[in-house]
């Protein structure tokens, strides 16, 4: 197999491939390969945006914390902030609207409430094409059904929001939501996979083929070809969401959790590399502890489907059985999947092979950055 | 006085019903769907949200809980329990309450504040308001929309089983008053005995003044005043 080719075909360019080899110091392995390509692909490494994010003001008197986590927090006083954060749900909700824009709900409510904040409220920030072009009624119809059809059901109002039509949206359509939720600032929590040694587990819905490459997608240009693309757009299920925010509120409480972080774009990897990233410390994976939905999933599946509704938390060791009252309670699909460890590396194993094993560097501070050419568009 | 709110997995309105009845000095307890004794409790609430997810029929899985096994006995003991929106739906589906759910007429998810009157003050939750006074409340549904056959429609008016309906803002009983199609305009009612009340508006979002509407209040207050 000409591993090349394939990390050429996963969105990775030629130089970014022999930097790999550079670092690894061998060809990467096939699931390798896929762990790197959604890694470095600009929805999780905003390898292109990154130098222009760093402008913006991220420091003040009320802020508890920037970026860098889940969610930032405000102080509002009494000794609570508002934990909030925005996201974009474009591409998915051009190919599949409801779900599309459904699960950008659920991705930005779980980035809230893995902070320790109950989410209170949502909004959103639309853009379509114009109001007479083909597609857009069929657009139009299907995100705003899907984000009040999820916050809904979760019980979270969407409170407000904005739209504009415009052609020059026709092709690429604009879908932003909001979520605020309430914690206390002495008990928000971070998603650092810290003290080595320390179990990772797994809870939510069971993972399935939906979603892989999702990031990827998310990453590239849209052509003719989009309608094939729908089977990397993931759908969402809110009671299993619900389930989630009450499960880890529930847990919070326990004093179990040193980290925790959802699973979103790049789903178990990026959740469990961004985890021992931020800890400093190395993550070991074992793939066949994770609860499948579908059978026969090899890692590279495993590692990089976007099947909504997951966490990764890793545990104080000793606090196992009080993880599993809780999930269990909860009817929650989890497993104990690995552990911290020492090495700096990201180490997955499946059948007692090792399938992946890069350092978690190479993946995240080491990714690429760039500095791409500007022009302001003809018509402005 | 000791209040339940049973919690199903997916009720998304229990903790509101909790706040506004600790709010109004109730003790309450929150009813995990897997327990199956209630007894030692002065009055329920079902609250509102998506049990069990809601795939099937609002309430169809609900009413095979081991809770609801527990709500029954403690309905047929002449107890007080109330049933909002989703809760409403599962005492239908239940048969603690007769008649059904069919989806809106508008075919889509209705959320906004409705006018309402005042049918009877028979019930616990009603016993504090007067017959003909108008009322707003906010319902938030897509399966709001109230049927029974015409039998049961006569039974339910001679029975004085009929809290509230929708109304415009005239207070008569129109089709314009009507945000979901329910026959007789009907958004609330009482089985025979009176103490088991199901209702599609939701008076816990209507219990604050900071939430600009306190029209809600008396429901619970009314409970809670008969309990003690």
């Amino acid at each position: 197999m000409d591993l090349k080719r394939v990390a050429l075909e996963h969105g990775l360019s030629g130089e970014e491939y022999d930097h790999a080899i550079a670092v690894l110091g061998r060809e990467p392995t096939w699931t390798e390969v896929g762990v790197l390509s959604v890694m470095w692909s600009e929805h999780c490494s905003y390898k292109s945006s990154r130098i222009h994010l760093r402008k913006f003001p991220t420091t003040g008197p009320q802020v508890v914390l920037g970026p860098g986590e889940n969610a930032g927090a405000v102080d509002i006083g009494e000794g609570l902030a508002a934990v909030f954060k925005m996201e974009s749900h474009n591409h998915p909700s051009y190919i599949e609207p409801y779900q599309g824009a459904a699960t950008g709900v659920g991705g930005i409510l779980r980035d809230v409430f893995t902070m320790g904040a109950r989410p209170l409220a949502s909004m959103n920030s639309l853009r379509f094409g114009a109001v007479d072009f083909q597609k857009t009624p069929h657009l139009f119809h299907g995100v705003v059904a899907g984000i009040a059809g999820y916050g809904n059901c979760v019980g979270v109002p969407t409170v407000g929001g904005e739209i504009y039509f415009d052609a020059s949206y026709n092709g690429n359509i604009l879908v932003n939501v909001f979520t605020v939720g309430i914690a206390k600032q002495d008990a928000i929590f971070l998603g650092a996979a810290t003290g080595v040694g320390n179990p990772v587990f797994y809870v939510g819905a069971g993972t399935g083929r939906d979603g892989i490459h999702g990031a990827t997608m998310a990453s590239g240009q849209f052509g003719e070809g989009s309608e094939e693309k729908r089977p990397t757009v993931q759908v969402g299920d809110p009671f299993r969401e619900k389930l989630l925010i009450e499960a880890c509120l529930e847990l919070m409480k326990t004093g179990a959790i040193i980290g925790i972080q959802d699973m979103g774009a790049a789903g178990l990897t990026s959740s469990s590399v961004e985890m021992a990233d931020r800890g400093g410390t190395g993550l070991r994976l074992d793939v066949d502890k994770v609860p499948k939905r579908e059978e026969n999933m090899t890692a590279y599946e495993v590692l990089l489907s976007e099947s909504q509704e997951r966490m990764l938390i890793v545990i104080a060791e000793g606090q196992e059985a009080e993880v599993a009252r809780v999930f269990d309670k909860w009817e929650l699909e989890w497993g104990q999947v690995g552990e911290v460890t020492d090495t700096g590396n990201y180490e997955v194993w499946q059948a007692g092979e090792c399938v992946c094993n890069v350092p978690i560097s190479l993946l995240t501070s080491e990714a690429p950055i760039y500095d791409r050419p500007q022009r302001k568009p003809a018509r402005l | 006085m000791r209040f339940g709110v049973v919690v199903f997995p997916g009720s998304n309105c229990d903790r509101d019903c909790g706040e506004v009845l600790t709010l109004l000095g109730a003790e309450v307890e929150y009813v995990w769907h897997r327990e199956s004794d209630v007894s030692g409790l002065d009055g329920l609430v079902i609250p509102g949200g998506f049990s069990y997810g809601d795939y099937l029929r609002c309430g169809a899985v609900a009413k095979i809980s081991p809770v609801m096994d527990a709500v029954r006995t403690f309905a047929a003991q002449g107890r007080p329990v109330i049933g909002i929106c989703n809760g409403f739906q599962i005492l239908l589906e239940s048969g603690l309450l007769p008649g059904a759910m069919l989806r809106n007429t508008s075919l889509t998810f209705q959320c906004k504040t409705v006018d309402l009157r005042v049918e009877t003050t028979r019930t616990p939750f009603t016993r504090e308001l007067a017959v003909g006074q108008l009322i707003r409340l906010p319902i938030a549904n897509a399966e709001g929309n109230y049927t029974i056959d015409a039998d049961g429609l006569l039974s339910l008016e001679d029975n004085d089983q009929v809290i509230l309906r929708y109304v415009d803002a005239s207070g008569e009983a129109t089709e314009q008053g009507n945000p979901n199609g329910s026959v007789g305009n009907i958004a609330g009612i009482s089985n025979i005995r009176g103490n088991v009340v199901g209702m599609m508006p939701h008076p816990e979002r209507a219990s604050e003044a900071i939430l600009g509407n306190t029209d809600g209040r008396a429901f619970f207050e009314a409970a809670l005043n008969l309990a003690s």
